[in-house]
């Protein structure tokens, strides 16, 4: 593998691809890629947990293989499925040439080149020489039932069909599991993986990487993007903005044409940022000016 | 078979005997016939388990679903002793021998003299029944003060009654509504095809596929979050609240548990200990606000904002057990109750003072509540927390009677509910 040798290189090279990960971040996933251990990260929602395994993928140039989880997922869609119809195909086609020996049958129908494979499957049995990315995103939405189908790939990167056997990873898979804790994860998968938590980002870091991920906003309505966020995320709001909102903000205020920060902008836009209602209601009017006010002094007397 | 053999079967014959007219001067209906298939049941899976031996005999000796921990009560009693079997036998020679009934016996007692002994096992009601009700009050009384005690007001409770009716909690069956997960499993029900069983099982199906499997989905209880408030005026309550709270933790197989008055404190992990008395005794001394005012509005906002997204996810029942005495605003009650609605399956509201003839919902904080809740229902005795048993099984099935929907004087509505609907379905039970 030719991952970085160092968590300074590691992240350098997150920087690269414009992820401003946190030393105790970069260090949870420089251990997760030694160790080769799967890496849970837990955090509130849009801190940029997804994000680790799509820029994971393209630092060790290989592929991303993407589980998204949901109510009801089951093995059938996330390790394999028979191709039912091409079975069928083949039960007819083997009548046809008057074969009708159950146990032939059974094994003509039932081999590898009839397997529909899903997203663990793939990780697993995966044929190029460098190992992938498999992102179990959002496991906190699939039922606990699901939960012990994974055991088995975690510990030993395996999958087992009933038909076929096992089948064992040539190369580990790099995992990265997610959870915006929505409900709390068997301890049985935790104990198998480095565990994180991402906590949202301090402000200079944010700077950087509404910088890195918008070049084209100005240094000063940055700054006061950031200032405004950060000070809100401590207002008391049933759903804070994570970076994504803060980014989506950005590009919603980059493309109105604000050069400067004003509370009607920030008024006309305040859904990019917060999602409730009970929200928007609170920080609509006085909080909105009081706050508007903070960040452009605050950005100006702090740049 | 040897002469021992022989003689132990003679013993465990007898004793079954006797174990049925013990079950039956307990009130349960137990027949020459049953105490036939009992012995019979018991011929066949041998004394080797406990648990097996048990099985045969409430499988051939109770009938109702009700009777149950009466039988599990009469077994531990009867068959507690490794030499029972021996007692039992020469009890029964002693009571053959000894025509006059015995009125002096308690239970337990080393050997169930009862005055049936005076009747042979086919001779059912045919006695003085002053004799038969005596002795059935008597067994019933070491077994469960519960008609006593169902009706009497907690406040009025003593250390032993408080006792006596956790124990009670603790012996119901207490089940909660399920819900339909997306999750598949085999079934008859025809939701869905399962094509992979389908075609294993018609592999050599000659013409078209005639046996086909089908996949049903998959039902799951509920979760359960208790909010249970603990300050100063509920105070009377709180202690078998914690009993009914650490009940039903470990009856049910995913429960949160909070208590509240100034702040919310979580207490699910100290009420998963095994010993109640334990686990309250830890509560009193943890829960920093015990006794203390009420701010409801407050804490079911902090309920709202740290706990509701991780235990309010699929489809959870929430309880909330107060008077609604409320010193904080009623805005933010009314504001936080209706996100908390929004957020759960069936919001229940339990208040003690709707034990009172006489109570109006007319204080501020239950007048801001009430349009939220689907359920308004009294916890003032021990009656009531069994009645909730049925609101709780029959949650997500039709015709469980919301608040909202009955049309009576807003008084009354809560009244109707439990004199009507619940008490109804409930007759029976124990």
């Amino acid at each position: 593998m030719n991952g970085p040798n160092s968590i300074e290189e590691l992240s350098t090279r997150l920087g690269d691809f414009d992820y401003i990960a946190d030393r105790s971040l970069v260090t949870a996933i420089y251990l997760a890629l030694k160790m080769e251990k799967p890496l849970f990260l837990e955090g509130e929602v849009g801190v940029g947990k997804t994000e680790v395994a799509k820029v994971l993928a393209k630092l060790l140039d290989t592929e991303l293989i993407r589980l998204q989880c949901y109510e009801g997922l089951d093995v059938h869609n996330a390790v394999f499925e028979w191709n039912y119809a091409r079975q069928i195909i083949q039960i007819r086609l083997l009548e046809a040439a008057h074969i009708s020996d159950k146990e032939q049958i059974s094994q003509e129908i039932f081999g590898r080149e009839f397997l529909i494979r899903r997203p663990l499957l793939q990780a697993v049995d995966y044929q190029s020489d460098k190992p992938p990315v498999l992102l179990i995103d959002e496991l906190d939405r699939a039922d606990e039932e699901f939960e012990a189908f994974l055991l088995e790939i975690l510990s030993d990167f395996q999958v087992t069909i009933p038909e076929i056997g096992t089948i064992r990873a040539k190369q580990k898979p790099v995992v990265i599991i997610t959870s915006n804790r929505t409900r709390e994860i068997h301890d049985a998968v935790k104990r198998r993986c480095l565990y994180h938590w991402i906590d949202y980002p301090t402000a200079k870091q944010e700077l950087d990487i509404v910088r890195r991920k918008l070049p084209h906003i100005s240094d000063s309505l940055g700054g006061q993007i950031v200032s405004f966020v950060q000070t809100l995320r401590e207002a008391d709001l049933y759903k804070a903005p994570g970076i994504a909102e803060t980014l989506d903000w950005a590009a919603a205020l980059n493309a109105l044409g604000a050069a400067e920060m004003t509370p009607e902008f920030v008024e006309d836009t305040l859904g990019t940022l917060l999602k409730y209602q009970d929200d928007m209601v609170k920080v609509k009017g006085d909080m909105v000016a009081s706050l508007v006010e903070r960040a452009v002094s605050n950005s100006s007397g702090g740049s | 078979m040897n002469a021992a053999s022989v003689d132990l079967k003679i013993d465990l014959l007898a004793s079954t005997t006797s174990f049925g007219r013990f079950l039956r001067a307990g009130g349960l209906k137990v027949g020459p016939g049953e105490i036939l298939s009992a012995i019979e049941a018991v011929e066949l899976v041998g004394v080797r388990g406990k648990g097996e031996f048990k099985w045969a005999l409430q499988g051939t000796l109770v009938k109702q679903h009700s009777d149950i921990p009466f039988f599990d009560w009469a077994f531990e009693v009867f068959w507690q002793h490794p030499d029972r079997l021996q007692q039992t036998a020469s009890a029964l020679e002693k009571l053959a021998a000894r025509e006059a009934p015995d009125n002096t016996h308690r239970v337990p007692s080393p050997a169930p003299r009862t005055p049936t002994g005076r009747s042979d096992a086919s001779g059912q009601g045919d006695q003085a029944p002053k004799e038969e009700e005596l002795s059935k009050i008597d067994l019933m009384a070491a077994y469960s003060p519960a008609e006593l005690l169902r009706s009497k007001r907690f406040e009025e409770y003593s250390e032993n009654e408080l006792r006596q009716a956790a124990e009670i909690l603790r012996s119901s069956d207490w089940s909660l509504g399920l819900r339909k997960t997306r999750r598949l499993r085999q079934g008859h029900k025809r939701y869905r095809l399962n094509l992979q069983h389908t075609i294993r099982k018609n592999v050599l199906a000659t013409r078209e596929f005639v046996k086909l499997a089908w996949q049903q989905r998959k039902q799951k209880p509920r979760p359960l979050v208790i909010l249970c408030d603990i300050s100063g005026s509920m105070e009377r309550y709180s202690r078998i609240l914690l009993h009914f709270m650490h009940t039903v933790s470990r009856a049910l197989p995913r429960v949160e548990s909070f208590t509240f008055g100034t702040r919310l404190t979580r207490i699910t992990n100290l009420l998963r200990r095994g010993d109640a008395q334990q686990a309250l005794e830890i509560i009193t001394i943890d829960v920093p606000d015990w006794d203390g005012g009420t701010r409801i509005g407050a804490t079911l906002k902090e309920f709202n904002f740290t706990w509701a997204r991780r235990t309010l996810g699929t489809g959870a029942v929430v309880l909330v057990i107060s008077d609604g005495w409320d010193t904080g605003e009623p805005d933010l009650l009314a504001a936080e109750m209706a996100r908390l609605k929004r957020s759960c399956h069936r919001l229940i509201w339990l208040n003690p003072n709707l034990g009172y003839e006489t109570f109006e919902p007319l204080t501020r904080g239950i007048l801001a509540v009430l349009p939220y809740i689907d359920n308004f229902l009294p916890v003032h005795n021990l009656r009531s927390l069994l009645d909730l048993r049925v609101v709780l099984k029959a949650i997500g099935q039709p015709g469980l009677p919301t608040y909202k929907s009955s049309g009576d004087h807003p008084s009354r509505r809560w009244l109707g509910l439990n004199a009507g609907g619940i008490q109804a379905n409930y007759a029976g039970a124990p």
